[in-house]
């Protein structure tokens, strides 16, 4: 789903919603507000129309008991209740009492249409309508319910009026009609009232009146007019068109009209609805919503006379009160239809910008994507976008600027590795590196020529499996004993110079060889092996070994012949010789010494220079060798009664050439007894350090000057007292020591001060473990 | 017998070592060349042979050799005597047969005697 698209989903259901939250409040929580308020309204002008009624009744009553207090009603009434049945004088007094009403009394109430006279029994006696003497009116009933309050009335005190229900359709009139009942009663000389057994009997029609009082209010409410205003049955019927107050009776029919007074002969609806049932059946006045008369759906409010049997009804259709609220909820819908039209303009507009930057930048990141890094996003907004387009942009230049350098870096390099391969491969030594598994990667020309395998013969196979290893004692080297297995297995680098390695005819190759892990990031990813052959240097060095030994031979022979004819002549098998001849003869006898002394430390010098092979590495049991040491220098520390004190039982092992080691300690040992005076002291100990076995030769003897000290190690260098001390030294016997240190992995060092004698420590390699570990060949 | 056969090429050593040798009261035969050894142990069979290793004709390494595979003299006592120090040399002169070895210009002459009188007197150790 494209960005454009979930906007205008998120916008349009946004706004939706809200116009959604909208209607249903104007719906249902102003609506329900709106209808309280109104019902509210209702019940207020329903009280006051049962106001009304009630004070138009008590006007009825007012007119009705001041027509008990007529005297003349009053003693006609006593006259016809005495004078004799069905008489005359009945009859006349019955047209008087009939005519005074008709004639003084209802022309004031025009509403009044009939006024009869009844007996105890209810029958009419009298009556402004005489046809209607003999009536029985006491028991009239309609349907089950008395039409009068008759037998109420006839037991009643002074004051009392009853009101009967409002009928229509009785003999009286076509019109609904009233009535009223009163009892009679006469003053005696106390002024106070004795009942009669007669009753007056009240017909009104006077629904327009009653219709009048419950439209308009003012009788409750003159002089409020201000106050109330809102609430009068006049702004009442002002305010809704389709308002109405009514009376409902006993017969659930509508006595007064809704709006207007009944037209005559207009017919009277029936009500069945909410409230009249509420107020029969249960006594009770309501206020709410429910179907009218007329089926249509109101708000309206109600009060109950049950006992009267009148509802007074005021309602209101519920459209038109819920009008204002449809109007709210209409302009509501439009104005959301609007805001909703609107907002997905202004998004669209908005939108349109942003995507079409966004846009911008994916198209710029797939030219980048594509290779294209000089592309670069045109948006120069303040906003976030236009930030992201300078990030953006500064990323492409940035990437462009790596991919620039490591473009020169990848150049140089594969400058740097065609030259490296160049050189390896031009190299004159044989190169063979090998992966983890020892399987071959690279051999160069040279070790392909000097091996006779071809690359292709020999790559990703096992260098140890292809060409087997001799070493110098000619033991083949088991695979995981050769230097290669070792500096994969374990990261030992070794090298070595006799060794010799099997051809592919066959044939047997003398090399040199240094075999180094490639060590990656603390792993071992394989191995290099450099080798050489060493045929030719084999040979050479066989020549030179046969060169020194003829020098040697042919140096030492006249030293020799002087010597021994020296010897000869001094034990006189020529004859005795004079004192001045032996002393000459001493003094050629040690310059020939001396000479032989000087060929015998020069030659070995010219050998070692020349012999680069490594002391062998064997159990040297350091006790040993120390005694066998001392035991050749027996002699001469005897000699010079020099006492020699060498620690003993030493029980130390070392790995190393036991030869080399006991010439060393010799040369330190021989030259502490040449150097230090008769009768002196050499102390000789050995002390383990970390790696190392330290042979400490202390002497009390002349001494090295400071100054001289750095040259001691000098190939015939003398210290100026050593030469004027023993004349027989050739400056060559620290030198050689030197030499073979080097051969075994050893170094000396001394400190001296002169005239008080000088301390030499040779440090030789040692190890805890066994070395046979890291024993290595190619 | 009491005959001691030198091999040696030099005069002034033959002249060193007959001297100090006819004093101790031996005979002395001389051979100056490899090739001449044979002839001068069929004129007379000696005791003890002082044999040099550089020699002209045959060096003393071959010379030993045939000595000690000849049926007649192989059990004859050799000291070398040769200025040739090399520890593969005395070695070598060792395997071959030879039972002692002096590097000449590192011993006085009478270290050789004491030796020679050693197996003259039948004491010097025969390394067979």
């Amino acid at each position: 789903m494209k960005l454009r698209t979930k906007a205008y989903l998120f916008f349009g259901t946004f706004l939706v919603v809200t116009a959604a939250l909208v209607i249903f409040y104007a719906q249902y929580i102003a609506g329900d507000f709106f209808k309280k308020r109104t019902t509210d309204d209702f019940r207020i002008i329903a009280e006051m129309s049962e106001s009304s009624y009630l004070s138009y009744l008590g006007s009825m009553k007012v007119r009705v008991l001041d027509w008990t207090s007529d005297n003349t009603i009053r003693q006609n009434a006593k006259a016809i209740l005495s004078a004799p049945p069905n008489s005359a004088i009945r009859a006349k007094l019955a047209d008087d009492f009939g005519a005074y009403v008709r004639t003084k009394k209802m022309p004031f109430d025009k509403t009044i249409i009939i006024t009869d006279l009844l007996d105890r029994n209810g029958i009419v006696i009298a009556s402004t309508k005489p046809e209607r003497i003999g009536k029985n009116e006491g028991t009239e009933k309609k349907g089950d319910v008395e039409t009068h309050n008759f037998n109420d009335a006839i037991n009643s005190k002074f004051g009392e009026v009853f009101f009967g229900s409002i009928v229509i359709g009785e003999d009286e009139s076509p019109e609904p009609t009233m009535n009223a009942t009163v009892r009679l009663f006469d003053f005696n000389e106390h002024n106070d009232p004795e009942p009669l057994d007669a009753i007056l009997l009240v017909y009104f029609e006077n629904i327009r009146q009653v219709s009048e009082s419950l439209s308009s209010g003012t009788g409750v409410y003159v002089g409020l007019q201000n106050e109330t205003g809102r609430l009068t049955n006049d702004a009442f019927f002002q305010s809704y068109k389709t308002s109405e107050i009514y009376l409902v009776n006993r017969d659930r029919v509508m006595i007064t009209h809704p709006r207007e007074i009944l037209v005559s002969g207009e017919p009277h609806p029936e009500v069945n609805t909410l409230p009249v049932r509420e107020c029969f059946d249960n006594g009770k006045e309501i206020s709410g919503e429910y179907d009218d008369y007329k089926g249509d759906r109101v708000l309206g409010s109600s009060m109950c006379f049950k006992d009267e049997g009148i509802v007074i009804i005021v309602e209101v259709d519920k459209k038109e009160v819920f009008a204002p609220l449809r109007k709210l909820i209409i302009y509501t819908i439009i104005a959301s239809v609007f805001f909703i039209i609107v907002g997905i303009f202004a998004l669209f507009i908005f939108l349109r910008q942003t995507i079409k930057r966004i846009n911008d930048i994916v198209r710029v990141a797939m030219q980048v994507s594509a290779g294209k890094l000089d592309s670069r996003i045109g948006i120069n907004t303040k906003d976030e976008i236009g930030y992201l387009g300078m990030i953006f942009n500064d990323m492409i230049s940035s990437v462009h600027e790596h991919q620039k350098f490591l473009q020169v870096t990848k150049l140089a390099f594969e400058k740097e590795e065609a030259k490296d391969v160049a050189i390896l491969e031009n190299l004159g030594e044989g190169m063979v590196t090998t992966d983890n598994a020892g399987n071959v990667t690279i051999i160069n020309r040279a070790a392909e020529k000097m091996l006779g395998w071809a690359k292709n013969e020999i790559i990703g196979k096992k260098f140890v499996d292809i060409v087997p290893c001799i070493d110098q004692d000619g033991t083949v080297v088991p695979p995981e004993k050769r230097a290669i297995s070792m500096a994969i297995d374990s990261g030992v680098t070794s090298s070595f110079i006799n060794a010799q390695l099997g051809k592919k005819n066959g044939d047997l190759l003398p090399i040199a060889a240094i075999v180094t892990p490639v060590i990656i990031d603390k792993k071992i990813i394989g191995a290099v092996s450099i080798f050489r052959d060493v045929t030719k240097e084999r040979e050479l060095e066989q020549t030179r070994r046969d060169l020194l030994s003829l020098a040697s031979h042919q140096l030492r022979t006249p030293l020799s012949g002087t010597k021994w004819l020296i010897e000869t002549l001094k034990r006189g098998l020529h004859g005795p010789l004079t004192a001045g001849q032996t002393e000459y003869l001493d003094q050629i006898y040690k310059i020939n010494e001396k000479m032989t002394t000087l060929v015998h430390d020069m030659l070995g010098v010219l050998r070692m220079e020349g012999d680069t092979a490594m002391g062998k590495k064997e159990k040297v049991d350091v006790g040993l060798a120390l005694d066998a040491v001392l035991g050749t220098l027996d002699g001469a520390s005897r000699s010079k009664n020099i006492t020699l004190s060498a620690p003993k039982g030493v029980k130390y092992t070392i790995e190393t050439d036991s030869i080399i080691l006991q010439n060393i300690l010799e040369c330190i040992i021989s030259n502490a007894i040449n150097y230090s005076p008769n009768g002196s002291k050499i102390e000789i100990n050995i002390e383990k350090t970390p790696g190392e076995l330290v042979f400490k030769v202390k002497d009390y003897g002349i001494g090295i000057p400071k100054d001289e000290q750095a040259r001691l190690f000098e190939r015939f260098y003398r210290a100026s007292n050593a030469k004027t001390y023993d004349t027989g030294g050739t400056g060559l016997g620290l030198y050689i020591a030197t030499m073979l240190a080097k051969k075994i992995g050893a170094h000396i060092l001394f400190e001296s001060e002169k005239d008080k004698g000088s301390t030499f420590f040779v440090h030789v390699p040692y190890f805890d473990e066994p070395l046979s570990k890291n024993e290595a060949h190619v | 017998m009491n005959h001691i056969l030198v091999v040696e090429d030099e005069d002034f050593l033959v002249r060193a070592l007959k001297d100090n040798l006819t004093s101790e009261g031996y005979t002395v035969s001389v051979a100056m060349d490899g090739e001449a050894v044979f002839d001068e142990l069929a004129k007379k069979k000696p005791s003890l042979i002082l044999l040099d290793i550089l020699l002209p004709k045959k060096n003393g390494f071959d010379v030993l050799k045939d000595i000690r595979s000849h049926l007649e003299y192989q059990l004859i006592p050799v000291i070398v005597l040769s200025n040739l120090g090399e520890d593969s040399e005395i070695k070598k002169a060792l395997e071959l047969g030879a039972n002692d070895y002096f590097v000449k210009s590192q011993h006085p002459i009478n270290e050789v005697m004491e030796k020679v009188k050693e197996y003259m007197q039948g004491k010097g150790s025969m390394k067979m």
